[in-house]
């Protein structure tokens, strides 16, 4: 099978209105898979029933396999925190135990991308690109196989979007990510997949 | 008699001399309404949290019957309770009735719907901010409502403090289960009834100063917390 995610006859309705109507879609397994289209094109809410965090009204999705997944919101939150203990957080709650080793693993990763120096500041006090970096280290601290991008890289200065565009592509080697973004931005490759949504549907 | 100004001198005489039987109320009032929120706490805070998170059948009944009860009339606590705690009600064999025990109970069930009702519109701001970000990490129930408590605490000490607040000034309750008996259960709303009825003025007008300053002391309390928040 050459499917990561199946799905089928999809229909996702809000306040009466069809905000995604999919037959068919299927999630090639590696590379990237860009989500493109519009404004109001249905990508966020694409996204966030492909990752589970709403239920379609209609439609069957089925996974390959039970991977673990991460997602980036396009407007990330944090806990009231520093940026290492909202990092310490979600190690805490995908590991499901308190790791000896877990402190220094959030530093080397911070020393990997050099953001050291905003360890020990309260996440809600970054900048928008601060923000957005930590939400990506965030995602993939906990290592999962398949990473959920919202736009993470809109509204960023190019210093931080060259930063993140690198980040994901690296991480997209070994990994699956399905990446919604504005297009133009970013070169796809011979192995990315394409899904344009234009009114909820895809564009054939 | 005395007029107000005599009145007024004799009850600030009563505060500053540091009267024994005017301090005992009060530290009574104190503990008695302080106990009460302490359990009301440790008992709404932890539901409204899993009222917020979870979704579950009769939900919008519970929350109707919540919002009632946030205005219960004391009163009716205290007479309910009465018939309960008295030697011939269910309850009577727990000998609770006319103790502070008693009292702690009424104003536990009188602030107990607010503190729950005031806490879940807390922690149900929050959790809609939170709530995707805590679905996308497979946060568990029990872990998000810890954190959704943990990262609310000010503003849900500020709704403890508001409890606390109307727990003090109530009388309606305690003075039925309490019988305002004199160093066992006289407390500063129940005394104030008492010696205005006895024309005893000037202690009652030093208890009436003494519960707008705690009322004072608390709002101010509130505001510092908000500016902390």
């Amino acid at each position: 099978m050459n499917f990561l995610i199946k799905i089928n006859n999809i229909t996702h309705i809000i306040n009466n209105k069809k905000i995604i109507d999919i037959d068919k879609l299927s999630i090639t397994k590696e590379g990237i898979s860009f989500i493109i289209g519009p404004n109001g094109a249905g990508k966020t809410t694409l996204l966030k029933i492909l990752s589970r965090i709403i239920a379609p009204t209609y439609g069957t999705i089925k996974y390959l396999n039970d991977y673990g997944s991460a997602y980036v919101f396009q407007d990330p939150v944090f806990l009231n925190r520093t940026v290492v203990e909202n990092l310490k957080y979600v190690l805490e709650i995908k590991m499901k135990k308190r790791l000896a080793c877990e402190d220094k693993h959030i530093i080397n990763t911070l020393d990997e991308y050099q953001l050291l120096h905003i360890k020990n500041v309260n996440a809600n006090h970054l900048s928008g690109g601060e923000k957005q970096i930590i939400s990506l280290i965030r995602a993939i601290l906990t290592r999962p196989k398949i990473l959920f991008l919202d736009e993470p890289t809109s509204n960023l200065d190019s210093i931080y979007k060259d930063m993140m565009q690198k980040i994901i592509t690296n991480y997209s080697i070994n990994n699956k990510v399905i990446w919604i973004t504005q297009g133009n931005q970013y070169k796809y490759s011979a192995e990315s997949q394409i899904i344009e949504l234009s009114k909820g549907m895809l564009n054939k | 008699m005395n007029g107000f100004s005599g009145i007024f001198t004799d009850a600030l005489n009563i505060i500053l001399t540091l009267d024994n039987e005017f301090y005992g109320i009060i530290l009574l009032s104190l503990q008695v309404s302080f106990t009460a929120i302490l359990l009301s706490c440790i008992f709404a805070i932890p539901l409204a949290a899993i009222l917020s998170i979870k979704q579950f059948r009769f939900k919008s009944i519970i929350m109707i019957l919540i919002n009632s009860l946030m205005a219960l009339p004391p009163v009716t606590v205290g007479l309910i309770l009465y018939l309960l705690l008295s030697s011939r009600g269910i309850l009577g064999y727990l000998d609770l009735l006319y103790s502070p025990t008693a009292m702690i109970i009424a104003q536990f069930i009188i602030v107990s719907p607010i503190i729950l009702g005031l806490s879940k519109k807390t922690i149900d701001n929050l959790f809609l901010v939170f709530k995707e970000y805590f679905i996308s990490i497979d946060a568990p129930t029990f872990k998000v409502a810890k954190t959704l408590i943990w990262e609310s605490r000010h503003e849900l000490t500020v709704n403890g403090i508001a409890g606390l607040g109307r727990a003090l000034s109530e009388v309606g309750a305690i003075i039925i289960v309490g019988g305002n008996i004199a160093h066992v259960t006289r407390v500063m709303t129940s005394s104030i009834v008492l010696e205005t009825s006895r024309g005893d003025l000037s202690l009652a007008l030093a208890l009436g100063i003494s519960l707008i300053m705690i009322a004072i002391l608390i709002n101010i309390i509130i505001y510092m917390f908000y500016n902390k928040v």
